[in-house]
């Protein structure tokens, strides 16, 4: 908790006038399910997010409700958590209100409203990941405590464990630095776990007896989760998301089978709404259980969409789509941008593709065709 | 007079047309005042900075607590004029407004002007740190002691809950303010005098330090704790506190606590197991020790915790302390021992591995780096205009990769009479745009390219302060735009036909743009060409024919270079002097200015040539971003020694970042092509190993993996390089990386081995390095077989590290240390 709240306090890739009022706001979000506790959060810059997983092991009491808040973990959180020892029982209470450890309570404050397009966002990445690499504690330790610049690099197998090298191959971590905050935790790993997916974010998943702490690195340091556009496409797209969500009761995962027999819905349709309900911050994903788990956030669901600026822009475009045969013409800034076969003109694709989520542009386009 | 005019006759004017008036007034003037406060606000000197600072004034008598936020109105640099308008007007939001100031930016002076508002009863005292942290900074004037004289009401004991950022905190303060006037001795001297209680001084600063702080702001509070000097008594005290802090990420305050525990009557066992894998050697090693003292018979188990630490030396200790105090038959034991030996010291392995009853570890061969330029493939050629406006679109933002950059040439060069039309409108636009905010070369020829192709108009190549190697791509272009600005298509004769960048001699179409067959030459692969024309004697000559040197000299500089890369071409040089012989520059290591420095020597070059890229890799480098230097180590891929030897004087002159140029790792990626690395490309491998810029050492140590796996380099002719370049580096760095290459496979660690042990008996043992040769000996079941490394090793005398090493290498026997564990121990 010590090391998510360390997540949350960083800065990796932010102006620093910004710095005092971020960190202001910097509050993980918990979340009490069935039989599990996870606390999550982003680093100020959101360009890394993590999660601690408390396992059913290392719980042992009364679970009076499920759902999820969020508290601020200022100095006195901190000093508390700073002073458990190992092997030391510690009494935790998580409610609507705040949290209660070690004798230090905090307060349920308010979440900064770009957590939310994060949240979202890194749900949406963490889905396309695999594994890529499992080494053990002698290894992971060796690894995080050899880490070395702040710059990218590719993570690599060497001999029984991993290595950093800059030539491209295995999985590419943008931001070297962004792995330091694990190397408080790697005393206590059994193992690590790295998944990727190939437009360039990755996840380090530390195991440890009880727990799991799991950091989500963003495919460059300045790219903040909440400002990629993953899941664009889901939120100008329809799902049977109603029959599935009143089917979600917080499990810790969620199956595919359970929801598709629950919800009368085939698996495929079922995997479409959890994309989207995904897309709205109403499930997060866990990558060690492979599948996704229920969460509510304390916002406003209908202000994801509020917040994904090209969005809001496409809607304004919608009108002005032209088409010419197999083409679409979109106006843009002086000129006509050309969509064709899903590929745009403008620059913003020339510089990113799809890799960052459709432009505005190819998303006026699918609006226009959504159309009645 | 409104207030507007009052504004422009002076801060003062405005006093005095605010005195007095009511609220309403005041808010009729607001917004006429806001806007002339923004439309100055750019301003930092001449009439218009003074008509800012009066109309800052203003703000204060007329806008709302919401607007002064908005407009982040927080100075309180005109503190008369401000001062007399606030007390005139005394505003319900002036404690928000101070809170405000201080949040944003806790100066000194904002917290004394704060002081004063409160002192007159016009604001309360605001919540949050920043009046705290103004506080300290405000201490600026006359010293810490003398700001709590004049206000001795003051609740010191907050500093020791706010931990400030940047220039703001207690830390930052003292270390930038003379010792007398800082806040730790002014505590202390509070304390002497009984103003502040001592007792609580101490335990408010180990409270402090298990706040979480950041290491540079923690350290402030350890070091007045040590600067209060605290009795035994005292320190006995508060033993569950320092405790507490050895749980601390921050290292140096678990030493701190570690230091403070030192021979007190306390028994710790359990809370010093972070400790033994602190980064800090010395502060593993005192929590050992510390550990050493109890008599728990969980010692040995915390104790294992260390064998996970990096030191050897730390590794050893813990064992040391795990084999006197544990038995094999302690289940926790053995299972804390058995997951952390595969991570220790080889020199210490076999000891463990015969503890604990298990078998030799067998190493699992690892797969080797795979070089990039494995399996080159054919360049597949743009296929029509909308691949091209697709491809030139990305060029423009990124530059790169350079096969691209070649791509695109080649498309514009077939395709130019094609007219793409309004889809090329966005593009054209785009390309205007970075001709007007350049970037990188490889981006702005890019753009000149696609004006000449969709504008159809030529633009001015960019300017450089002198002739450089990327000056050509920029003479490339040209030569290339004055062809597409009339629509004459012609295939692109420098276009490579394969991802290693070589270019088929055969495939070469005739009559091409003389610099794009001089492109195309220094590119060629083995075999035949000929043609009609000079164009076509000089790829004759090229391909090993015979020709009749022709008159244009950058063709035939190129046909030389192409024919014999190193070596003299007596034809050229017969017909074009200076162009003809081939440049073999030696390397020197001198000093100035007490700093070592390196340079190429017997350079002879006529005055460098735009059209003649082999004389320009001998220029300066200029301003490249990555992507430029990586289209230029494309100009001629069949003279790397000449690449190389640029790189190592770029390298060898910034091995401790000096500079950050981003662009000399591309040097390096050319190490990992599949091509024996000869003396130059030893060299630049060799200073790459040392470069303190992280990206750059961790391309040298791929680079070297995949030599020694590929056989592209003898680990004994490195050897002579790294001794060649001994005075120039730091070791430490060496062994580093070393260290680091060997992980990668067990063969290339073999290489490794035989490297540092030819080293040794080229040049003067250096610890880190021999330290080095002994665990991978160990782990290789390997010893020194070189009678001149062994001679050096036994030369060196006395109980340094070297020596100590020296001694296990000496006696690491054939077969191995497996056999003979008790040797590990002499390395502690």
């Amino acid at each position: 908790m010590l090391a998510l709240s360390r997540v949350v306090r960083s800065r990796f890739h932010t102006p620093a006038a910004m710095l005092a009022r971020i960190l202001r706001e910097a509050d993980p979000v918990i979340t009490c399910g069935v039989d599990r506790l996870r606390l999550e959060g982003f680093s100020a810059c959101c360009s890394a997010y993590a999660r601690v997983d408390l396992q059913p092991e290392a719980l042992d009491g009364a679970w009076l409700s499920h759902g999820t808040t969020n508290v601020d973990f200022n100095a006195e959180m901190r000093a508390a958590l700073t002073t458990l020892q190992e092997g030391e029982k510690c009494a935790l209470t998580v409610g609507r209100e705040g949290l209660e450890l070690a004798g230090v309570r905090e307060e349920k404050v308010p979440l900064p409203l770009r957590w939310l397009k994060g949240f979202v966002e890194a749900q949406a990445h963490q889905a396309r990941m695999q594994l890529k690499y499992e080494v053990d504690a002698t290894e992971t330790r060796r690894f995080l405590r050899e880490l070395r610049g702040e710059k990218d690099a590719y993570l690599t197998s060497a001999g029984k464990g991993l290595r950093l090298s800059q030539v491209k191959s295995g999985v590419a971590v943008a931001g070297v630095g962004r792995l330091k905050v694990l190397q408080d935790v790697a005393r206590h790993a059994r193992g690590m776990r790295v998944y990727a997916h190939d437009g360039g974010a990755c996840a380090f998943s530390l195991q440890m007896p009880e727990a799991r702490f799991v950091l989500v690195l963003s495919p460059e340091v300045w790219r903040g989760f909440s400002g990629e556009g993953q899941v664009l496409e889901q939120l100008v797209s329809e799902a049977s998301w109603e029959r599935v969500r009143s089917s979600l009761t917080w499990q810790p995962v969620l199956s595919l089978e359970e929801l598709s027999r629950r919800a009368e819905l085939p698996p495929d349709e079922v995997r479409r709404a959890l994309a989207w309900l995904g897309s709205r911050g109403v499930v997060g994903y866990d990558l060690d259980l492979g599948g996704w788990f229920h969460r509510t956030l304390p916002y406003d669901y209908t202000l994801v969409e509020a917040m994904h600026p090209r969005l809001q822009a496409a809607r304004k475009l919608v009108d002005r789509v032209r088409r010419e045969g197999s083409d679409f013409w979109v106006p843009g800034t002086d000129v006509e941008h050309r969509i064709r076969e899903g590929r745009c003109t403008c620059p913003w694709f020339s510089q990113h593709g799809t890799e960052r989520g459709p432009c505005k542009h190819i998303l006026a386009v699918e609006l226009w065709r959504d159309e009645p | 007079m409104s207030l507007e005019e009052a504004i422009r006759a002076g801060r003062g004017e405005v006093v005095a047309w605010l005195r007095g008036k009511d609220e309403a007034s005041r808010r009729a003037s607001a917004p006429a005042v806001l806007k002339l406060y923004k439309s100055t606000s750019g301003a930092y000197q001449g009439p218009e900075r003074e008509i800012n600072r009066a109309a800052s004034v203003a703000m204060m008598g007329v806008a709302t607590m919401a607007e002064l936020r908005k407009a982040r109105l927080d100075l309180a640099l005109e503190q008369e004029e401000v001062f007399a308008v606030l007390r005139d007007r005394r505003p319900d939001w002036l404690t928000e407004w101070a809170a405000f100031s201080l949040e944003r930016q806790p100066h000194g002076f904002r917290w004394l002007f704060v002081r004063r508002l409160e002192d007159e009863g016009l604001c309360q005292r605001p919540d949050g740190e920043g009046y705290w942290l103004g506080m300290i900074q405000a201490a600026g004037r006359d010293g810490a002691l003398a700001l709590v004289e004049r206000y001795p009401e003051l609740d010191l004991w907050r500093l020791f809950e706010v931990e400030g950022a940047g220039e703001f905190s207690l830390a930052a303060f003292d270390k930038y303010t003379a010792d007398e006037r800082g806040w730790a001795h002014g505590l202390r001297e509070l304390s002497r005098r009984g103003l502040l209680e001592r007792s609580r001084l101490l335990d408010a600063s180990l409270q402090a330090l298990g706040r979480d702080f950041e290491q540079f702001r923690a350290g402030w509070f350890s070091r007045f704790h040590d600067l209060l000097e605290p009795s035994l008594e005292e320190r006995q005290a508060r033993v569950g506190a320092y405790v507490g802090l050895l749980g601390s990420r921050i290292g140096p305050t678990v030493s701190f606590a570690l230091r403070a525990l030192n021979g007190l009557a306390v028994e710790v066992v359990e809370p010093l197991a972070p400790a033994l894998t602190a980064r800090e050697k010395g502060t593993a090693l005192a929590a050992l020790k510390l550990l050493s003292a109890s008599n728990s018979p969980r010692v040995a188990l915390v104790a294992a915790e260390g064998l996970g630490h990096a030191a050897t030396e730390v590794q050893k200790a813990a064992w040391k302390l795990v084999s006197e105090r544990g038995t094999g038959t302690d289940t926790a034991l053995r299972g804390a021992v058995q997951e952390r030996v595969e991570g220790v010291s080889a020199t210490l392995a076999p000891t463990i591995r015969t503890w604990l009853g298990a078998p030799s570890s067998q190493s699992s061969p690892a797969p080797l780096p795979a070089s990039p330029r494995e399996g080159r493939q054919p360049v597949i050629p743009v296929a029509d205009g909308d691949e091209l406006l697709e491809l030139l679109s990305r060029l423009l933002e990124t530059g790169e990769p350079a096969l691209d950059l070649e791509r695109a040439m080649d498309g514009v060069s077939r395709l130019c009479a094609e007219n793409p039309g309004k889809a090329g409108a966005p593009l054209l636009k785009r390309a205007e745009q970075r001709l007007k905010r350049p970037a990188g070369r490889c981006q702005t020829e890019m753009a000149r390219l696609a004006v000449a192709w969709l504008g159809r108009r030529l633009s001015p190549r960019p300017e450089d302060y002198q002739v450089q190697l990327g000056s050509f791509l920029s003479a490339r272009v040209d030569e290339l735009c004055a062809r597409v600005v009339v629509g004459r298509n012609a295939p692109l004769a420098a276009l490579p036909a394969w991802s290693d960048g070589r270019v088929d001699p055969a495939g070469i179409q005739l009559p091409a743009d003389p610099l794009d067959l001089a492109q195309a030459l220094l590119r060629l692969a083995p075999g035949r060409g000929d043609g009609p024309g000079e164009g076509g004697d000089a790829l004759r000559f090229a391909t090993g024919g015979t020709a009749q040197v022709g008159p244009t000299a950058p063709l035939w500089a190129a046909a030389a270079r192409a024919r014999c890369p190193h070596s003299d071409c007596a034809e050229v040089e017969a017909r074009h002097p200076g162009l003809g012989n081939a440049c073999q520059p030696g390397f020197a290591i001198f000093e100035e200015h007490n700093h070592l420095w390196v340079r190429l020597t017997g350079l002879s070059l006529p005055e460098p040539m735009l059209q003649l890229p082999t004389l320009l890799v001998w220029a300066s480098s200029g301003d490249d971003t990555p992507a430029d230097r990586r289209w230029q180590a494309t100009i001629w891929p069949n003279g790397r020694p000449a690449w190389w030897a640029r790189g190592s004087l770029a390298l060898g002159n910034n091995l401790d970042w000096w500079e950050a140029d981003w662009a000399d790792v591309v040097y390096l990626e050319s190490l990992l092509e599949p091509v024996p690395l000869e003396v130059h490309g030893r060299r630049l491998l060799a200073l790459g190993l040392a470069a303190k810029e992280a990206g750059q050492s961790g391309m040298a140590i791929d680079a070297l993996a995949a030599a020694l796996s590929q056989g592209r380099v003898d680990p004994r002719e490195l050897a002579a390089t790294f001794a060649e370049l001994n005075e120039l580096l730091k070791p430490a760095r060496w062994a580093r990386t070393l260290a680091e290459t060997a992980r990668v496979s067990e063969a290339v660690a073999a290489q490794v081995y035989d490297l540092l042990e030819r080293h040794l008996a080229l040049a003067p043992p250096a610890g880190e390095l021999v330290e080095l040769l002994v665990e991978l000996g160990a782990g290789l079941e390997r010893s020194l077989v070189d009678p001149l490394a062994r001679e050096a090793l036994a030369s060196l005398k006395g109980s340094g590290k070297a020596a100590r090493a020296a001694k296990i290498a000496l006696s690491q026997q054939v077969s191995g240390l497996a056999q003979n564990p008790s040797v590990s121990s002499k390395l502690t």
